[in-house]
């Protein structure tokens, strides 16, 4: 059983029009966001992709208290590290794994001390990780909604996936 | 670097100089080569050293290994280039030099960054609990006992964490490992232990590191067992600090915290109080925050006007030093002018000032059908939307037929009624 550990602090936190808790994956293919669909199937998770930092982050600002994916290349380790170490004080709310392939294994520890709650280094990793995504999302704080948006929320058309 | 051989000579090298590092100990900190400088007998590294005003600049060097009198590797001999690297050519360095140096420099660079970031003195304020927590921190630096944070949430339990892991002497900093065992379960949480017990950080092994168990009183009492095995043996390399939202001595008394994992967790016990509790501190901290906006952005905003800041003192913070820097920065959007006024603030801080000053009325009343056509209004209009003004698709939409949904938006006064010719 999963606590609800959302309070009134936590709240306090989210930016007014926010957007609810949703996972960011940012990769330059897609075959981590497909797996994590894959795994999160039966769940009913906003998951969306993008293909650079700069990206994520703009969704981030958009639903500060997200999930974040984020895969770790040769060619973006410090841009990617430096994100990190800001997130914990930008969005305090939003959490980040870092996913990678192999032979970028020697980066996990670094990763983590960066903030990584998770380094998974094959899509065969993510089962026992995506039940902490919905972790996650289940005890991110959500957006005081109007009347107006809490019917809206509840429409089948009426929000984006 | 304007010391002597004398004066390095002897001393232990780590990957970050601590804040108290001056001198020729912050310069051997910035020597510390990469572990395969011990596998070969000559190796090429980046070396690190401060400047005097602060810039920390790069050289490349040499690496000799030497023997001792039994023909053991005991010594580093380091010849350094008498130039300092351009910025960024240190990294394009590494990278030709191989992978291991690349992940060191930035090992290295990470190191830098957070030391500066976790500082003893950045937990800010002068009130009696912010001289207290400092005064705690600085002891808890200087042990290697286990540490327990506790506070309410957004109080910067997770700050001061790294404030105590990075403020260690700088020869015995090793890696940081944070575990949210929150949100990754049992489970994940004891695989990821049972991984650091086996095949430590390769850093781990020379210099000591810091294992962060984040709400370790979200922990399920029936994984707190296996959790206390691990945790102390002596196998396991990591000092470990945990941080909780409520006291962990409570739960015991409660009969849902093991008291063997409570007190191994607890030898030395930091709380944080909430923001409410040190209002004191409030100017100070909000304006180090913005001052953060400012080193950032480019608009400069001096600071509060002194009503801005009443909002402030009466608002009762229940995000704690997080809402304030959210507050900060929406704040710090909206302004226009020199300063933030009570005007750019958020609206909840004026809701919740209205709400003290004026208790909520229970006899007010509603009416019932202009409340009901607000939101038909609303949700028409965004199914219009949504079918692009298309209003056979909006009718489908919203479950009606399109003569009606036409008639709704005429009597709403969503669209002009046609004019009869």
């Amino acid at each position: 059983m999963i606590k609800q550990n959302e309070t009134a602090a936590d709240r306090g936190l989210l930016p007014e029009g926010s957007s609810p808790a949703r996972v960011i994956v940012c990769e330059r293919q897609g075959k981590w966001a497909v797996a994590l669909r894959r795994e999160l199937a039966a769940e009913s998770v906003c998951l969306s992709e993008t293909r650079t930092l700069s990206d994520s982050w703009e969704l981030l600002r958009q639903s500060p208290a997200s999930f974040l994916v984020l895969e770790l290349t040769p060619t973006n380790v410090d841009p990617l590290l430096a994100g990190m170490l800001a997130l914990q004080s930008d969005f305090p709310l939003a959490r980040a794994a870092v996913v990678a392939d192999r032979r970028l294994a020697a980066y996990e520890w670094l990763a983590r001390e960066a903030g990584a709650v998770g380094f998974l280094t094959s899509p065969r990793e993510l089962a026992p990780f995506a039940q902490a995504i919905v972790r996650h999302l289940r005890q991110a704080p959500k957006p005081r909604l109007s009347l107006v948006e809490q019917i809206w929320a509840e429409l089948p058309w009426g929000h984006q996936r | 670097m304007g010391f002597g051989g004398g004066d390095l000579l002897g001393k232990r090298c780590a990957y970050h100089s601590g804040a108290e590092a001056t001198g020729a100990e912050a310069v051997v900190a910035g020597l510390c080569p990469p572990p395969s400088a011990w596998s070969a007998p000559e190796s090429t590294a980046i070396v690190a050293h401060t400047a005097p005003d602060g810039r920390v600049l790069r050289r490349r060097a040499r690496f000799v290994r030497l023997a001792n009198a039994k023909q053991a590797a005991a010594y580093l001999l380091a010849l350094l280039d008498p130039e300092d690297l351009a910025e960024g050519e240190a990294l394009a360095a590494a990278a030709a030099d191989s992978e291991a140096a690349l992940l060191h420099e930035r090992l290295r660079n990470f190191r830098v960054k957070a030391t500066a970031r976790y500082r003893i003195d950045r937990l800010l304020g002068d009130s009696p609990a912010a001289r207290r927590i400092r005064a705690q921190v600085e002891l808890a630096a200087g042990s290697r006992a286990s540490v327990l944070v506790i506070g309410p949430p957004g109080s910067g339990r997770q700050h001061v964490a790294a404030a105590i892991h990075y403020s260690a002497p700088s020869a015995s900093v090793g890696p940081l490992v944070p575990l949210a065992c929150s949100i990754l379960g049992p489970e994940l949480v004891q695989s990821t232990l049972l991984a650091l017990a086996t095949k430590p950080p390769r850093e781990a092994q020379s210099a000591q590191g810091t294992l962060v168990l984040n709400d370790v009183d979200q922990i399920p009492v029936e994984a707190q067992g296996e959790l206390t095995a691990t945790l102390s043996s002596r196998a396991f390399p990591l000092r470990v600090i945990a941080t909780a939202r409520q006291s962990l001595d409570e739960l015991v008394r409660r009969g849902e915290y093991r008291p063997e994992l409570a007190a191994l967790l607890g030898t030395i016990v930091i709380e944080l109080p909430p923001l409410a509790q040190r209002r004191g501190d409030l100017p100070l901290l909000a304006q180090w925050f913005l001052e953060q906006l400012n080193a950032r952005g480019a608009k400069q905003i001096s600071g509060f006007s002194p009503e801005a800041l009443d909002v402030l003192d009466g608002y009762p913070w229940p995000g704690n030093l997080d809402e304030l820097a959210a507050v900060v920065a929406e704040s710090y959007q909206r302004a226009e002018g020199p300063q933030i006024g009570v005007g750019d603030l958020p609206s909840r801080l004026h809701l919740a000032a209205q709400a003290a000053a004026h208790p909520r009325q229970p006899e007010t009343t509603i009416v019932l059908d202009e409340f009901l056509a607000q939101i038909e209004v609303e949700m028409i209009r965004r199914a219009m939307a949504r079918a692009k003004r298309n209003k056979s698709k909006a009718a489908r939409l919203l479950g009606m037929t399109r003569p009606r949904l036409y008639r709704r938006l005429v009597q709403l006064g969503l669209i002009d009624k046609p004019k009869l010719s």
